[in-house]
């Protein structure tokens, strides 16, 4: 076989997927599904190698991450690695740490990824994602609102997941917006995997000494890599109390909806700077217009997790 | 102009008080909804999240707590935006090499201190703990909120240190500094209130004074809470976030000796404070 372009071995375990892309990566990254797709070039090579301190032109968008006009990005995790997004078909990884530590992936499937899509022309939406009864579902909010508690917990219901922390929307696809399947993995507390009756026991914890875990769901019948139509996103309110006269799950008017949806856009910042503005507004505004858009508010304890469940599926199916 | 305006306390001394009063006076029209109160949270995680473009729910609290005044530097304060309300010490956290804001970037500090005595009992109902665990607490440098092993809480760690290292670290702090206290406040709402609109440049015309100090009532806050629910009060003590707002209330809350422990613990900084009998 002749070699690739760009001098990148094949994967460890041969291509991967990854959001319809077909990923060739020196860094091997276990929770994501082989390739069996058609024999296409690699959409994204993901090497390892050095990474130049400070790109060309770059601004600080924070004291992590660098930027460039031209869709070029840096991340550095002081201990863990840095990053470079180079193209929307390359990223360098330069581990400060042993490569097959979670820890590398954890900002690799984070903020990188969220670039990635940025570069790419779809929006990443801060959601959790699942398919119940053939349609799409996102589940979306701030860290700790329980994105991936109500994902997870969904899953174990026998619905598939779709994609966990960055839900990935193309809003140009034929039919309306689709979310694009990542992998099989949620990234769950101590205190939501004990809630769900399970331990961590044999988890990858996402940064090391943390009690944030990796949770993969190994079957197939529990991921498919078709796009999958959203019909409903679901942003989360955490509250520590129930306030009087506030329902539950209450459908939101466009204007609100689409607000709702902007507050969500993953890594905004870095977006604005890369001029998207527009085109995340008209995005949202093809979701608002395909999909049933609620505010969820739920009480940060567990105590409610079943009756919440319940309560999203009959959303879905009516 | 540095526009990082801050209302700066010690955990339960009256900082959501000051923060429904500036509602009330922005709204000017008497009316206030507790579940709407202005002013953004110091350590509220989703802030960080943006202002990084990293989940600081992926970082560990010593990159937390180093991060935190970075971020400040990345998303300067927009002029003319409503004060901030922390109950960070003006200390440099475990991790960190500066206080939680950066200095260059602070404009006016309001500091709110409130006779310990009373925040004891208070604090030991927000938290769910024993009055004699509060007094234990308050009396601790490195006492920390915000923190959880097991899962993940909207606000970043906050180092707020012992009362007494709380209040000297912003006294001694050198920050464009206005001292009020909770008391005088409570006595003598009028002047203390300018005082504090007039910090924050707000203008304060006396009548809408008057009406944002009627709309912050003690008793309309609680009723309100009563009623609806309070979305900051926390899961310890459900929908009980708001008190009687009293000075004086721990001679019938305290033990003599509770009170006692904590004229040993915190005597020299009460005296100068005018907290004595």
């Amino acid at each position: 076989m002749s070699a690739e372009s760009g001098g990148v071995t094949a994967s460890p375990g041969g291509d991967l997927f990854l959001c319809g892309w077909r990923v060739r990566s020196d860094l091997a990254l276990p929770e994501l599904t082989p390739w069996i797709g058609d024999d296409r070039e690699a959409d994204l090579t993901i090497r390892i190698g050095a990474i130049p301190s400070r790109l060309d032109d770059a601004r600080d968008v924070s004291p992590l991450l660098q930027v460039t006009s031209q869709k070029q990005a840096r991340l550095s995790i002081d201990g863990v690695a840095s990053y470079w997004l180079r193209s929307s078909h390359e990223i360098v990884v330069d581990p400060q740490m042993a490569a097959d530590s979670p820890d590398i992936r954890t900002f690799l499937f984070g903020t990188v990824l969220g670039l990635l899509v940025h570069c790419r022309g779809l929006m990443p939406l801060h959601a959790s994602c699942i398919r119940i009864g053939g349609k799409g579902v996102a589940i979306s909010g701030m860290s700790g609102a329980g994105k991936s508690t109500l994902a997870a917990a969904l899953t174990r219901r026998g619905h598939a997941l779709v994609s966990d922390d960055i839900c990935v929307i193309d809003t140009g696809a034929a039919g309306g917006p689709v979310v694009r399947p990542a992998f099989p993995r949620v990234k769950l507390w101590q205190d939501s995997l004990e809630a769900m009756g399970l331990g961590s026991d044999g988890l990858e914890a996402n940064r090391f000494g943390q009690r944030k875990y990796y949770l993969r769901f190994a079957g197939a019948a529990d991921f498919h890599t078709e796009p999958v139509s959203l019909k409903a996103v679901f942003l989360l309110r955490a509250q520590n109390v129930a306030l009087s006269g506030q329902a539950e799950i209450q459908k939101l008017p466009p204007m609100a909806a689409v607000a709702g949806l902007n507050d969500q856009i993953y890594r905004k910042r870095t977006a604005a700077i890369w001029g998207r503005e527009g085109e995340l507004f008209q995005a949202i505004g093809q979701i608002v217009s395909a999909a049933d858009v609620y505010r969820l508010s739920r009480r940060t304890d567990f105590s409610e997790l079943d009756s919440l469940l319940r309560c999203i599926e009959d959303h879905v199916a009516s | 102009m540095s526009g990082l305006n801050l209302i700066a306390s010690y955990p339960r001394s009256g900082n959501t008080w000051v923060r429904a009063l500036l509602t009330a006076l922005m709204r000017g029209d008497g009316s206030l909804n507790i579940n709407a109160l202005e002013g953004p949270i110091a350590s509220d995680r989703s802030f960080f999240d943006d202002a990084l473009e990293v989940e600081t729910s992926d970082l560990l609290p010593d990159e937390q707590r180093r991060l935190r005044p970075l971020a400040h530097r990345a998303v300067p304060p927009q002029k003319r935006s409503f004060p901030i309300k922390t109950h960070d010490a003006w200390l440099p956290a475990p991790g960190a090499a500066e206080p939680p804001f950066p200095r260059e970037a602070v404009g006016a500090v309001v500091l709110i201190i409130r006779d310990p005595r009373d925040v004891a009992p208070s604090f030991a109902t927000y938290y769910g703990v024993t009055v004699d665990e509060a007094i234990a607490w308050m009396a601790r440098p490195e006492l920390s909120i915000g923190n959880s092993t097991q899962g993940l809480r909207p606000q970043l760690p906050q180092l707020v240190s012992s009362w007494t290292a709380h209040t000297a670290s912003w006294l001694d702090s050198g920050l464009n500094l206005t001292r009020v206290r909770y008391e005088d406040l409570l006595a003598a709402p009028l002047p203390t209130f300018t005082a504090i609109a007039r910090a924050f440049g707000q203008s304060a015309p006396p009548d809408l004074l008057a009406s944002a100090i009627d709309a912050s009532r003690f008793d309309r806050l609680q009723a309100a809470e009563t009623r609806e629910g309070f979305r900051e009060s926390s899961p310890e003590a459900p929908n009980r976030f708001f008190g009687a707002g009293t000075a004086g209330g721990w001679r019938q809350r305290l033990t003599a000796a509770q009170a006692n422990r904590i004229l040993r613990d915190h005597g020299p900084m009460m005296r100068d404070l005018g907290y004595e009998d």
